[in-house]
């Protein structure tokens, strides 16, 4: 439990304010955090910093979160990462979507803060094995 | 006689077409967007109270934002339903059996003022269509009815089974299984403009026009037809009552 606890998340979202409160949340939590606004900005901050998960908002501007996800899931050394991804968008095909481009789990908003760090801490205590 | 006019029918116009889908994309774009800021408030209003458990006043008024951000958050998902964009999955429900098991729901939501009155087919009759959805619909029909009838009345839940005709084909294209229930609200509202009849169900068209109404009951009970594969229409006899008719499909594919 303590290796979870010391988790390093990156949190992609270009809503500022939305990414502060998931930060904050998960700071409280024991997590170390890091941020991206934009599609492009996450796969690099993926390979340059080696995050133990993703959080992956679908909207992104440059790169959208199904597009970073499939890049990610494609790549030897970043598909391991697994990705949390969350949603304004009402449709269930939507989550089917994301789930076929290899994120891991999928978070509608808005969401309860306590789900949010339910579904983190499950995915980082599941087994790597860099397959979606 | 009263006014017949198919609120649902296909639109008969290029321009009428582009608004709707217009309207669409702005009630899809807006509910996304407002989302996004539920999830900013609500979360920080989750910190607030998990940081300062022992602060009653503070909880209090914590507890008021959430409150507020679950009812905006309603009213957006009324927004993606209007905006046909939820996904349904219809399925065989037994119409009465729902309508019966939401009766003390619909009493307390229409008040005292307003006497709910049931005239249901004598057999069972079954309908197609998402369980969730169907719950909403009546919920919000429930809403619709105390919002119309401020100083109370009556309304009325009738169910009847029917085989759509040629003619109601013709009206509602989209419409593939002819085979179903007319689910039909009746309110002591009275009455409307039988030129007004095919504006009831845009949102919040009756709240500031003829104000009355909540703004978004109807549309979403539209909402929840349409993409169930049913339709639905407004019949309304000036100074007396509103009749809505939804047309709910049943379980055989009959074309």
């Amino acid at each position: 439990m303590a290796a979870v606890a010391r988790s390093r998340v990156l949190v992609v979202d270009d809503e500022v304010s939305l990414a502060k409160i998931m930060r904050k949340q998960l700071e409280v939590s024991g997590f170390e955090v890091l941020v991206a606004s934009d599609g492009e900005e996450a796969l690099v901050k993926a390979r340059e910093l080696h995050p133990d998960l993703m959080v992956l908002d679908m909207m992104l501007p440059k790169l959208s979160g199904l597009e970073v996800c499939a890049t990610m899931k494609q790549d030897a050394e970043l598909r391991r990462i697994p990705i949390l991804m969350v949603t304004a968008r009402a449709k269930r095909e939507d989550c089917q979507t994301a789930l076929k481009q290899g994120a891991d789990a999928y978070l509608a908003k808005p969401f309860e803060l306590e789900d949010f760090v339910e579904n983190i801490k499950r995915l980082l205590s599941k087994p790597t094995n860099g397959h979606a | 006689m009263p006014n017949h006019r198919a609120v649902q029918s296909p639109q008969v116009t290029d321009a009428a077409t582009e608004r709707t889908k217009a309207i669409d994309r702005l009630a899809l774009g807006l509910a996304h967007d407002i989302k996004n800021l539920l999830t900013v408030m609500m979360g920080f209003a989750q910190f607030i109270r998990a940081q300062r458990p022992q602060d009653k006043d503070m909880l209090e008024n914590v507890e008021e934002i959430l409150q507020a951000g679950d009812r905006a958050n309603r009213l957006v998902e009324k927004l993606q339903v209007i905006g046909g964009r939820v996904e349904v999955t219809p399925k065989p429900i037994a119409l009465h059996e729902v309508l019966q098991r939401m009766a003390p729901m619909l009493d307390q939501l229409t008040g005292e003022g307003i006497r709910v009155v049931y005239q249901l087919a004598e057999r069972p009759l079954t309908v197609q269509f998402d369980e969730q959805g169907l719950t909403q619909m009546i919920h919000s029909l429930g809403q619709y009815a105390f919002h119309v009838m401020p100083r109370g009345g009556t309304m009325t839940i009738a169910t009847s089974p029917v085989t759509l005709g040629v003619e109601q084909c013709r009206l509602h294209p989209s419409v593939t299984v002819v085979t179903g229930t007319f689910l039909s609200v009746v309110t002591t509202d009275g009455g409307l403009d039988p030129a007004l009849t095919g504006r009831v169900v845009e949102p919040y068209f009756m709240k500031r026009e003829l104000r009355r109404g909540s703004g978004l009951d109807l549309s979403e009970v539209c909402g929840w037809v349409n993409m169930n594969g049913g339709f639905a229409d407004v019949l309304a006899q000036p100074d007396q009552c509103t009749t809505l008719q939804l047309y709910l499909p049943g379980t055989d594919s009959n074309t």
